[in-house]
């Protein structure tokens, strides 16, 4: 375990925050050279932009903030504790920016569909960012016999207040989660949009991590907080649905059926 | 630009809003158009007002806009205040608060919604009336956070 990568005088380089840091830097580049790409660079879009970091900020902290309420009421502390030291999540991440960007779009009036742009920069900034993860959070995963797992030593393990499984070989989740970020971006940025419609690509790749990850909890060594699921299921269960709900009104819709052009003069 | 090309274009305006590009250049090969040609036809095309997104900012849009804005940024700037200002035992006020900011924001930003364009202000009056709505909102997002303050549980 490395939670700390460097310090630097006063400073110090945590592991986490750095690979977040290098994983959003990515995600932009990315982006920003596609909004480049099609000349859609401008003040809306910048303002877009900035919401989604602002939402996905806030999101990340508050949307599994209901699984330390306790704990913070026990020990006494302010409600602003779960904003500053709360649990971060990538889906309330992904959710908060989601719901920024469509709101401060309808603040625009801004009506085309940017979520492709998303679709690549997404999976690369969460595969990076992910990096962090393993290199300084524990639980790596339930335990397995599996000949890939991957034990840490006692005083890694001590130094976190919850860690079963701890004592033997774990699951690698945060490395399945990589890998399948590395898939989704390997495949947007060959193939380029995978459905036709515009800002189908990213709902597709969202709905895609969402049944994954969904699947990747029941190893990834979480508290279970209710029914036997952990706190991400439970906000993936709305999430999953509504994103499904979508694609089945688009397959109704008929959309995904192109009007045919007219055919070229011979 | 012959026939061939203006069917392009009209296909192009037509679907950009919805289909991807990549989707719409398949689309034209298949039925035999030139690549050359449908690529002229997206530098064309590109970014113009036949599928520009961005409306042409009239009279209310920019208020209207800066209403909403204000209704998200600052609902989730007061919040953050809100939480700090209060310690956990005042938590019994945060649904208050969050039903006192989603009437009193979606209020102002209907009202605005509603009176600007029937108005007809423009310039530097919306420009005016959409700075004094910050303060206003402020105002009644800073009394809503001291009262649950002053009355942790309340």
């Amino acid at each position: 375990m490395y939670p700390v990568l460097a310090r630097l005088g006063p400073i110090t380089v945590g592991t986490h925050d750095l690979f977040t840091i290098l994983g959003l830097l990515a995600g932009f580049a990315l982006y920003y050279r596609a909004l480049r790409r099609d000349r859609i660079l401008g003040g809306p879009i910048a303002l877009i932009s900035v919401a989604a970091i602002l939402g996905g900020a806030l999101g990340a902290r508050l949307i599994t903030s209901w699984e330390v309420l306790d704990d913070v009421q026990t020990a006494g502390l302010p409600l602003t504790y779960v904003l500053t030291h709360g649990p971060k999540s990538i889906i309330g991440g992904l959710a908060g920016g989601y719901l920024a960007i469509v709101l401060s779009k309808r603040a625009l009036g801004y009506t085309l569909s940017t979520g492709d742009y998303y679709a690549a920069a997404i999976p690369l900034a969460l595969a990076i960012g992910r990096v962090g993860c393993f290199l300084s959070e524990l639980p790596l995963g339930t335990p397995t016999t599996l000949p890939w797992g991957m034990t840490v030593s006692p005083e890694a393990a001590a130094a976190f207040v919850r860690c079963p499984g701890c004592g033997g070989p774990m699951h690698p989740s945060m490395l399945y989660e990589i890998g399948f970020h590395l898939g989704a971006f390997a495949l947007i940025t060959t193939r380029g949009p995978l459905l036709p419609v515009r800002g189908d690509t990213l709902k597709a790749y969202l709905l895609a991590y969402g049944v994954f990850r969904f699947g990747i909890e029941f190893i990834r060594g979480n508290e279970v907080q209710w029914l036997g699921l952990t706190g991400p299921q439970l906000v993936l269960i709305p999430l999953v649905a509504w994103l499904v709900l979508h694609f089945v009104r688009q397959l109704r819709s008929g959309v995904y059926r192109m009007p045919q052009p007219q055919p070229a003069i011979a | 630009m012959g026939p061939d090309s203006s069917d392009i274009d009209a296909y192009i305006r037509a679907n950009r809003g919805t289909y991807t590009d990549e989707a719409m250049r398949d689309a034209l090969i298949a039925v035999g158009h030139d690549a050359s040609a449908i690529e002229a036809a997206f530098g064309r095309l590109g970014f113009q007002p036949g599928w520009n997104p961005i409306p042409d900012p009239g009279p209310a849009t920019g208020l209207v806009a800066e209403a909403w804005i204000l209704f998200i940024v600052g609902g989730l700037t007061a919040l953050t205040g809100f939480l700090a200002a209060s310690g956990f035992n005042s938590s019994g006020s945060l649904p208050l608060f969050l039903v006192a900011y989603l009437g009193i924001g979606l209020a102002i930003v209907l009202l605005v919604r509603w009176a600007v364009p029937k108005l007809g202000i423009r310039g530097a009056w919306a420009a005016v009336i959409g700075v004094a709505l910050v303060p206003i909102f402020g105002t009644l997002m800073v009394g809503t956070c001291a009262a649950a303050f002053m009355n942790p549980g309340g």
